[in-house]
C-alpha cells in the first residue's frame, strides 16, 4: 500500500520554487547568477526566473542584501530566510513523497 | 539596443500598465542591477536582452505580483457625487419651476458623467448619443410637439457608430439605410405626405449604391437594371394605375433573382460582413416597425411610445457586449420604467427614484476596488501559508 497523495498544481508549479530555494540555500547567489546557472541545468527561458525571485522575496521567503563587485556594477545576493527554509522543507517532503510513489508504481509494474 | 534604451522600455511599458510607482521602481533596480550583473559576465546588449526578456513578456511573468491602478480615485468620486446632483437638480427644476417633464432628465446626468470621464476616444461620443438623443427628443417633443419625426434623432446612435468606427466604403453603404430612411420620413412630413407612397422606391438606393462601390461583373450589373427597372414598375404602376397596393411587388423580382444566383452572401460581401453587423441592423429595423405599429394602431401615444426606440441601443449593447456589464442597460431600464411609472401610474412624484438603481448596479456589479489595486496571488500565498 501506498500513501494517497494529492497531486495538485500548487506542486506542479512549485517544482521551480522548490528548485530555486533549494540552490540558494545551498549558495547564496546574485540574481543573473541564479538566472544562468538554472536556466542551462533545466533548459528553462531564463526571463522566467527573475519572476519567481521576486515573488518569492515578496513572500519573504527570500531576503536580499547587496555589495560592491570587482568588476564594477553593484551584486543583489540573495539569502533564504527561515520562513523559506520550513517552505523548502515542506516542498522537498511532497516532492518526496510524490518521486515515491511514482517508485513504486513503476517498480511494481516491473515485478508483474 | 543599450542597457539604458531597455531600461526605459521597461519603465514606459509598466507605466502605461498602470503599475504603481514603488513597483515600477523596484523592478526596474531589479533589472538595472540583472543587466549589469549579465554586462560583467561579459554578454553583449543583445544576449543579455534575449535572456531577460521583452517589456512585454516581463510584465507578463510579472503581472501577479504587481500592484495596478485601476483608475484615478478623484474621478471616481465624481461619479460618485453625480447621483446627489441629479437628485437635487430634480427637485430644484420640478418643485422651484414646476417642470417635472424636464426635471427627470437630470438624472441621465449619472451615466453621462460616468462615460465623459471613463470612456475615451471615439467610444466617448458613440456612448453619449442615447443620452443627447433623448434630451433632444423630449425637448423638442414638449416644446413643439415634434414626436414624430423627432424620433429620427434615435438614428445618431447607429450613424455616429458608423462614421466613428468604420472607413471608406463601409461608411457609405452602412450609412445608407440611415440616412435615407431620414430623407423618406422627413420630406413626407414636411413636404408632401405622398411620398410616404412613391418615396418608397428611394431603398433601391441601398442596394445600387452597394453594388456601384464594388467592382462590377455580369451579376451586379443584372441586377442593377432588375432594380432599375423594378422602381420603374414599382412608380409606373403606382402613377398610371394608381396600383401602389400591389406596385411593391416589382422588387420581388431582383430579390428572387438575387436568390436564384445564389447571391445570399451579397449583402455580407457588401458591406455586412460582421455577424453583429447584422443582428444590429435587424434589431434596428424590427423595433422601428414596432415602434411605428404601436404608434400608428393605438394612436395619441407619441409622447411615451419612443421608449421602444430604447430597446435599440439595449440590443446594440446587449449584441456587442452581452451582459458583462449590467450598469450599461440601467440608464435605459431606468427610463423606460419611469415613463411607464409616469404615464400609466401616474407616479410621476416618486417614478425619479428608479434612477437611483443606475449608481445601485453599478456599485453591487463593479468587480474594480475604487483605487487601486491588483496585488497579486503572492499576498494570498502568504496568507495560506501554513508553514
Amino acid at each position: 500500500m501506498f500513501r494517497r497523495y494529492n497531486l495538485n498544481t500548487q506542486f506542479k508549479k512549485g517544482i521551480l520554487d522548490l528548485v530555486i530555494l533549494k540552490s540558494v540555500q545551498d549558495q547564496e547567489m546574485y540574481g543573473f547568477e541564479i538566472i544562468e546557472k538554472l536556466s542551462d541545468l533545466l533548459s528553462i527561458n531564463e526571463n522566467t526566473i527573475y519572476p519567481i525571485l521576486r515573488r518569492l522575496t515578496e513572500q519573504k521567503l527570500f531576503e536580499t542584501y547587496t555589495t560592491d563587485s570587482p568588476l564594477g556594477a553593484k551584486r543583489k545576493y540573495y539569502r533564504i530566510t527561515e520562513r523559506g527554509k520550513k517552505r523548502l522543507n515542506n516542498y522537498l517532503n511532497e516532492y518526496n513523497t510524490f518521486i515515491n510513489n511514482v517508485d513504486e508504481i513503476l517498480n511494481r509494474r516491473n515485478d508483474q | 539596443m543599450s542597457k539604458e534604451q531597455f531600461i526605459n522600455e521597461l519603465t514606459s511599458y509598466l507605466k502605461a500598465r498602470n503599475v504603481i510607482e514603488s513597483d515600477i521602481k523596484a523592478v526596474v533596480e531589479d533589472y538595472k542591477e540583472l543587466y549589469g550583473e549579465a554586462q560583467d559576465r561579459g554578454l553583449s546588449d543583445v544576449e543579455i536582452f534575449e535572456k531577460l526578456g521583452t517589456p512585454r513578456s516581463i510584465y507578463l511573468a510579472l503581472r501577479d505580483t504587481l500592484s495596478i491602478r485601476y483608475v484615478s480615485s478623484n474621478r471616481n468620486k465624481i461619479v460618485a457625487v453625480s447621483p446627489f446632483v441629479a437628485i437635487i437638480l430634480f427637485f430644484i427644476i420640478g418643485l422651484g419651476f414646476n417642470l417635472y417633464d424636464y426635471a427627470w432628465m437630470s438624472f441621465l446626468l449619472i451615466p453621462i458623467s460616468a462615460i465623459l470621464i471613463n470612456v475615451k476616444g471615439s467610444d466617448r461620443i458613440i456612448s453619449l448619443t442615447p443620452f443627447i438623443s433623448i434630451v433632444i427628443f423630449m425637448i423638442t417633443g414638449f416644446l413643439f410637439d415634434w414626436w414624430h419625426p423627432m424620433w429620427l434623432i434615435f438614428f445618431s446612435i447607429p450613424i455616429s457608430a458608423i462614421i466613428l468606427k468604420t472607413k471608406n466604403k463601409d461608411t457609405v453603404i452602412g450609412l445608407s439605410p440611415f440616412v435615407i430612411t431620414i430623407i423618406y420620413f422627413l420630406v413626407a412630413v414636411l413636404i408632401n405626405p405622398e411620398f410616404y407612397r412613391y418615396g418608397f422606391a428611394m431603398y433601391a438606393l441601398i442596394p445600387i449604391i452597394a453594388i456601384l462601390l464594388h467592382p462590377l461583373n455580369t451579376k451586379r450589373i443584372t441586377m442593377l437594371i432588375l432594380i432599375v427597372l423594378a422602381v420603374f414598375g414599382h412608380l409606373f404602376a403606382g402613377f398610371v394605375y394608381d396600383g401602389w397596393s400591389y406596385s411593391w411587388a416589382a422588387y420581388l423580382v431582383p430579390v428572387i433573382f438575387g436568390i436564384i444566383i445564389g447571391d445570399i452572401t451579397f449583402e455580407s460581401e457588401l458591406g455586412w460582413r460582421d455577424k453583429k453587423q447584422k443582428s444590429t441592423l435587424l434589431s434596428l429595423i424590427v423595433i422601428v416597425a414596432v415602434y411605428f405599429a404601436v404608434s400608428y394602431l393605438v394612436g395619441g401615444i407619441w409622447n411615451w411610445s419612443w421608449i421602444i426606440l430604447l430597446l435599440f441601443p439595449m440590443a446594440s449593447i446587449y449584441i456587442h457586449n452581452g451582459i458583462k456589464h449590467p450598469v450599461s442597460f440601467m440608464p435605459f431600464i431606468a427610463t423606460i420604467t419611469f415613463m411607464i411609472l409616469g404615464t400609466f401610474f401616474g407616479l410621476w412624484d416618486y417614478a425619479w427614484l428608479v434612477y437611483l438603481s443606475i449608481p445601485i448596479v453599478a456599485i453591487v456589479t463593479d468587480k474594480k476596488p475604487g483605487i487601486t489595486i491588483k496585488k497579486s496571488k503572492v499576498l494570498e500565498e502568504i496568507d495560506d501559508d501554513s508553514i
